[in-house]
């Protein structure tokens, strides 16, 4: 069995863009990137506003479709032309763990029931997935913070550095191999940032986990196991 | 069963924004039920009390003895829908006596008859109308049975106590040489005003046929009724032992145009077979259209709420597109996605019609208790309770909770197809 859980080869994203005086010119975004990650490694993608980290970050995710060139995630291979969306959403719900920069927590729903939607989109039944829930609550939030209830709060009860930990701990629910962070402390101050950054590099060294985090920290990144730069539509270590 | 469409349907939209939509479904359910429920129940009651206590359907026989009708009667008996098959006696036509009052007393104006019975008289003084009478019976009794016409005797009298008791005594005894006989067959309505004393209303008496026995009873308490036995009329007309048709009274008035077809089939084709539609095309026209009209209002209010109802849950769905995104994002799959918007739009559906019929069938109940009140004056009420028509009325619940499925199911096919990465970066 292999070890790498991501292997991109040749990927490629174009957008095919309409100007106002109707002329149709193709935006190359990505071009030709291979870039493979390791299980249980922590790499950072950095690179300028605009250069298409998200957008490689949405591929590597199967939210977004490559234009061209092969992805492999975890053994299965998904070309440009994979259409099978089932087996996407099935994969994507139980090999990936997702944390946007703006936390997209559901408002409607309290810290707990958030983190059991994807363990109940996987079929669990509601109790396990409770459970569950309110043991990842347990191992993300200190005990003076579980006392005053946050996991019976929704979103807009929680302060900013408590959903991005609500919505760590949803992408953990259902013990993923591999987690996609999109600036998960862009939008947070220094001292919430370090604790957000603190708590993924803690869960993923004891679950041994595989995280891809975009970032424009320059402080965290020293912190990562490694580094990797976009530019121009192609990726470079650092 | 994944659990995943029932925990986030039941959650997505807020309990407040649930509410308003469900009433909105329930005040469209309500208006569209009550309208059905409405033209169903004052229909067949306006044709119930149309109908009134007279034959629904008539067979004419030709003038013979009573045993010899006895077979058609039987048969004519056993098809579904037949309440009754009298033989009877009938004199039906255009005999009208118009009786207004002055200064609260009575005076005969017109006594008019049509051509059939051969006789007009005018007058305007009160001892006139014994003779008045007289002379139509004479009349009457002189005609050959095979002339026998139809007899309508009408009276508007502005009727008191007093007129009430001279016009049934006068009516009674001077046709048929017996006050209030019993039996059935020539009834009179009185009015009943507010204050149950009569006065200024419209006095009916028609004779419709005499049945033989126990055909008809009037109320007391509503109606000012005198009768006759079919032996008095026989007897009177010089006819005895002899009947010249079978009145049919149905279960239901409104089948009666189908119900001539039936009965028809039943007897020989020389014998003619008439509903008591057929003199009331005209109004009954008016009635269909009426209803249709009714019928038409139901379908702008069903479009109506149908619209709005794809209006207002199509923005609560618009407004939701980020909330999708993220839980396509996290695995869930365009059918785990659209189980759950039909299940929003069925559990919206499901209530809404529901409490929308109770509350149809709550309203019409509530008119049907004023009906009452409003109609005091009316000599002639209909009844209190109301029919409903469960088949149409369950159908327009059932329409409802499926338009609520589809209308929640539209919005959603749309938003995935929209792309997911978009909404997901948005603040
Ligand atoms: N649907 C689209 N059509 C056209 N251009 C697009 C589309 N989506 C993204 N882009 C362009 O692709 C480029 C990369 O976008 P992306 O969001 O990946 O940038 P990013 O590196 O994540 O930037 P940031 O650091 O600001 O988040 C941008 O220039 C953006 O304008
Ligand atoms: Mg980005």
């Amino acid at each position: 069995m292999s070890d790498t859980i991501v292997r991109c080869t040749g990927i490629g994203k174009r957008f095919t863009t309409v100007s106002e005086s109707g002329k149709e010119s193709n935006l190359t975004i990505l071009d030709g990137i291979d870039f493979s990650l390791k299980k249980g490694d922590f790499t950072a993608i950095v690179g300028s506003s605009g250069c298409g980290k998200s957008t490689l970050l949405n591929i590597i995710g199967m939210l977004d479709r490559q234009s061209e060139g092969v992805l492999e995630i975890d053994g299965t291979t998904i070309g440009p032309e994979s259409r099978n969306a089932e087996e996407l959403c099935r994969m994507r719900n139980q090999k990936i763990g997702f944390v946007f920069q703006s936390h997209n927590l559901l408002p409607e729903m309290t810290a707990v029931q958030n983190i059991m939607i994807p363990l109940l989109i996987r079929g669990d039944g509601k109790k396990s997935a409770q459970a569950r829930a309110e043991e990842l609550m347990a191992e993300l939030f200190t005990k003076e913070e579980m006392d005053s209830g946050v996991c019976k709060r929704p979103p807009a009860k929680l302060s900013g550095g408590q959903c991005q930990r609500v919505s760590v701990a949803r992408a953990l629910s259902c013990r993923p191999a591999l987690i996609l962070a999109d600036e998960p402390t862009g939008n947070l101050d220094e001292k919430s940032s370090a604790r957000v950054f603190d708590m993924l590099r803690e869960v993923q060294l004891r679950h041994s986990l595989s995280i891809i985090m975009v970032t424009h920290d320059q402080s965290l990144v020293r912190k990562v196991d490694r580094a990797v730069h976009l530019a121009g539509g192609r990726l470079t270590e650092v | 069963m994944n659990l995943f469409p029932r925990f986030y349907g039941a959650r997505l939209l807020g309990l407040r924004r649930f509410i308003l939509i469900v009433l909105s479904v329930t005040a469209g359910t309500a208006s569209i039920a009550f309208a059905i429920i409405a033209a169903y129940d004052f229909h067949k009651a306006i044709l119930t009390t149309a109908a009134g206590s007279r034959a629904h359907v008539v067979v004419y026989l030709p003038t013979v003895r009573v045993e010899d009708a006895v077979e058609a009667r039987a048969r004519i008996l056993k098809v579904a829908g037949v309440a009754q098959c009298e033989p009877a006696l009938r004199l039906e036509g255009n005999f009208q006596i118009e009786v207004p009052s002055r200064d609260g007393g009575l005076e005969f104006a017109d006594v008019m008859s049509s051509e059939v019975v051969g006789y007009e008289f005018t007058s305007s003084k009160r001892k006139d109308l014994p003779v008045a009478f007289d002379q139509v019976y004479s009349k009457l009794n002189r005609k050959s049975s095979a002339e026998m016409q139809p007899l309508d005797i009408m009276c508007n009298p502005q009727a008191g106590d007093e007129g009430r008791t001279i016009i049934s005594d006068t009516l009674a005894s001077r046709i048929f040489r017996r006050p209030r006989a019993s039996g059935n067959n020539f009834d009179v309505v009185l009015p009943r005003t507010a204050d149950g004393t009569g006065g200024q209303a419209t006095f009916h008496a028609r004779t419709a046929g005499a049945y033989l026995g126990n055909a008809l009873r009037a109320s007391s308490e509503r109606r000012y009724a005198t009768y006759v036995r079919l032996d008095e009329l026989q007897k009177a007309l010089g006819l005895e032992g002899k009947v010249n048709c079978l009145d049919v009274r149905l279960i239901d008035p409104g089948d009666a145009r189908a119900m001539v077809t039936r009965i028809a089939g039943l007897v020989p084709e020389a014998v003619k077979v008439v509903s008591w539609m057929e003199p009331e095309a005209d109004s009954l026209g008016f009635l269909s259209l009426l209803n249709f009209g009714v019928l038409f209002a139901v379908a702008i209010v069903g479009c109506t709420a149908a619209f709005s109802l794809c209006a207002i849950l199509f923005m609560v769905v618009a407004d939701k597109l980020k909330e999708i995104a993220v839980v396509s994002a996290l695995g869930a799959t365009p059918r785990l996605i659209q189980t759950m918007f039909v299940l929003i739009g069925a559990r919206i559906g499901l209530l809404g019609a529901a409490l929308g019929v109770g509350g149809g069938i709550a309203l019409s109940w509530a008119l049907s208790s004023r009906q009452a009140e409003l109609m005091s004056n009316f000599y002639n009420r209909m009844d209190d309770s109301i029919e409903i028509p469960w088949l149409y009325v369950s159908g327009a619940g059932f329409g409802m909770t499926l338009l609520c499925c589809l209308a929640a199911l539209l919005p959603c096919f749309w938003s995935l197809r929209s792309d997911p990465t978009r909404m997901l970066t948005k603040e």
